[in-house]
């Protein structure tokens, strides 16, 4: 009368909530999870074959299309590997370090707004989804009004920044910062103490620290176990130690932890662009490239590089074989990808709409987890 | 802050050894450790490719207890390489002492698997057995991850090409419509089975290996081997009937070879010239066929790209096809 019924069941790759093209491979008994199996590769582009076939200044417009929602902290990592590679790093000058912070700061904001809109809305939550998009909007058109691009920015080069910053683009990010906090209020004020989105969130999907690192879990899942630890402070790059900023933490792990974590995280980026502005002041104008030769053929060797993306640790990984202008292989480590592994041992046990609460917690961008 | 290799004078293999980042793992699991190299501030250690389990856990239990990334190298084409084929590498990082290291091993073709050491190198291990075709032994589920199950290749060898494989649609179109998965029943499969399946816990990617056995069974002709178009192209020759016959001949000049000839003639030289049978004839096949009607789609040359499209639709137009 009560006996174990399994069932088989395919989540994705198009059902709404999976954020793009996961598929997800459920056993169920009834409506609790048994074992999942996440299926991935659907949006498999080969892009590290292509990087290895084209010189390194044509990657960058590449690493746009992995985390296509991060897209300036993409291209930060790569122009910062290929620069410790060919040992320049020192010589970005202070302008351009202090234009990649803010980019990839506003960058972290417009991913945890994208984040928290369709995780609401997932867990049916409406309401917020348009209060994120009116914030995410003004990110994009000061994104726009500086490279002319709203998504695939393609906005750092090898050695610095394109273009120096648009007459009134300051004035408009300092309007920007100003109204921003006010609009973190907003946002959590419908949700945090929400019953409902309590109810849906507590308790779900707990990881503690110990399992976080033998996942390989980074980024706000890894800070919502209560272990702080933020690459911009760990091992800071461009001019993030001279920043001052904190790293939320949360103590339980779940799914509504990882949830405090993202908003007090925007809270943070928003100071830190705070802070920049009187810092970029200071600087001499155009002074955004260093002195570096235009053919970029960096010496024979092998780095890894990362810095911390909205969804976690991105890496790159560079062979130089020191001959020729492309890399011999160039490998990404995408903190999608290595997250989403998490995913069958967090749902183990819990119901069917939970899955859909954990694939939004985890934060997936399907081009980076596929590449 | 500048951190190049030739900033301070390089250390020896023995010297780095001895680093108070990796000396206490060292010292357990020393002779296992061939090489020791220094780039950029970053520290890669050589290890014996069947001892790597032994020095992972030697370097997790000191510390290193997350495996960052785990990921393979074709070496097959850098430049005077002479150890193994393939390099693995495994980026290790300890949070106690903030500190990265790199292990590494070479193979040509089997190591031992680590997922046993760190959970997270389950999918990185898949995802280098996918790209480069590298056997984890003792990996749990070693299978593909990003690439679907029957996929003929391994995109990041260096031998693959990056203008990718002719994965079925056009070769064998009435086992693969063009966009779509197997038509039922024509692989001997179930259409039940290729999405929904019970019993096995395992998928189905849209190209079951069934293919080149329907092609033959089908009898349309000699069944290709998915092979690449640039390997087939060596073996199209130009003859004295169709001297255009030649891959390497820019279009207007195999177009003014065939002026004089018939409609088929024309098509014949319009064509990208490989015989890379993408369009389920050879090319000289593929222009009687459309001379005569048996085809009436021109856009089946894959090789010839817009250029001979556009080229067959002109001329079959002026034919008034």
């Amino acid at each position: 009368m009560f006996d174990v019924h399994e069932m088989e069941v395919n989540f994705g790759p198009q059902h709404p909530s999976t954020h793009g093209v996961l598929r997800v491979l459920l056993k169920v008994d009834g409506e609790r999870i048994i074992d999942a199996k996440p299926i991935i590769g659907y949006l498999h582009r080969g892009t590290e074959k292509l990087f290895e076939n084209m010189p390194y200044p044509q990657c960058i417009p590449h690493t746009d299309r992995m985390d296509y929602v991060a897209a300036a902290t993409n291209n930060l990592g790569f122009v910062e590997t290929v620069e410790k590679l060919m040992g320049v790093t020192g010589q970005i000058p202070k302008r351009a370090q202090i234009m990649r912070v803010m980019m990839s700061e506003l960058q972290r904001i417009s991913s945890h707004l994208l984040w928290l809109a369709t995780h609401a809305i997932d867990i049916g939550a409406m309401t917020p989804f348009f209060y994120c998009f009116r914030e995410r909007e003004q990110v994009l058109d000061l994104f726009e009004t500086y490279c002319g691009a709203r998504l695939t920015l393609n906005c750092m080069r090898i050695g610095g920044m394109p273009d120096d910053l648009p007459p009134g683009w300051l004035d408009d990010l300092e309007t920007f910062t100003g109204k921003f906090e006010a609009a973190v209020d907003e946002y959590e004020s419908l949700l945090t103490n929400n019953r409902i989105w309590k109810r849906r969130t507590v308790g779900i999907g707990v990881l503690s620290p110990e399992e976080a690192i033998e996942w390989g879990i980074t980024g706000p899942p890894l800070r919502g176990t209560g272990l702080e630890w933020d690459l911009r402070r760990a091992q800071p790059y461009e001019c993030y130690s001279e920043l001052k900023f904190d790293i939320p933490v949360g103590i339980n792990g779940d799914t509504y932890d990882r949830y405090l974590v993202r908003m007090a995280e925007m809270r943070q980026s928003n100071r830190i662009l705070q802070q920049c502005i009187p810092m970029i002041k200071a600087t001499p104008a155009g002074d955004i490239k260093a002195k570096i030769s235009r053919v970029i053929r960096p010496p024979e060797g092998e780095v890894y590089h990362s810095i911390e993306s909205p969804k976690g640790e991105l890496g790159y990984y560079i062979v130089s074989d020191g001959k020729t202008q492309n890399a011999y292989r160039l490998r990404v480590r995408p903190p999608s990808f290595v997250n989403l592994q998490a995913l069958p041992a967090m749902a183990k046990g819990h119901l069917v709409s939970d899955l859909v609460a954990l694939i939004g917690t985890i934060d997936i961008v399907l081009g980076e987890v596929d590449r | 802050m500048a951190e190049t290799a030739t900033a301070s004078p390089a250390r020896t293999a023995d010297e780095i050894k001895r680093d108070p980042l990796v000396a206490a793992a060292v010292a357990r699991v020393g002779d296992a450790i061939t090489d020791a190299k220094e780039f950029a501030g970053e520290i890669t250690l050589s290890v014996a490719t069947d001892r790597i389990r032994e020095v992972a856990t030697a370097f997790k239990e000191d510390g290193y207890n997350y495996l960052v990334d785990l990921t393979g190298v074709d070496y097959s084409k850098y430049p005077g390489w002479t150890k193994a084929r393939y390099g693995v590498a495994y980026m290790l990082y300890s949070f106690a002492r903030n500190a990265r290291i790199r292990l590494k091993v070479f193979t040509d073709g089997a190591l031992p698997s680590v997922t046993s050491v760190w959970k997270t190198a389950n999918w990185h291990e898949r995802e280098t057995f996918d790209m480069m075709g590298l056997q984890f032994e003792g990996h749990p589920n070693l299978e593909r991850i990003l690439m679907w199950e029957g996929f003929n290749g391994h995109p990041l060898r260096k031998d693959f090409p990056v203008r990718g494989i002719d994965t079925g649609a056009r070769i064998y179109p009435e086992v693969f419509p063009e966009g779509g998965g197997p038509k039922p029943g024509s692989t001997g499969k179930d259409v039940k089975d290729v999405n929904v399946h019970k019993g096995e816990w395992k998928h189905y990617g849209i190209w079951p290996a069934a293919s080149i056995a329907a092609r033959a069974k089908a009898g349309t002709q000699q069944p290709p081997a998915p092979e690449l178009a640039s390997q087939v192209a060596e073996t199209a020759k130009p003859t004295e009937e169709a001297p255009w016959h030649d891959p390497e001949m820019p279009l207007p000049q195999r177009m003014e070879l065939a002026k004089a000839g018939s409609l088929k003639d024309k098509l014949f030289a319009a064509m990208a010239q490989t015989d890379c049978t993408a369009c389920g004839w050879d090319c000289e096949g593929y222009a009687a066929a459309l001379a005569t009607g048996e085809s009436k789609d021109a856009t089946l040359c894959v090789p010839g790209e817009a250029e001979t499209e556009m080229k067959l639709k002109e001329l079959l137009a002026a034919a008034g096809k």
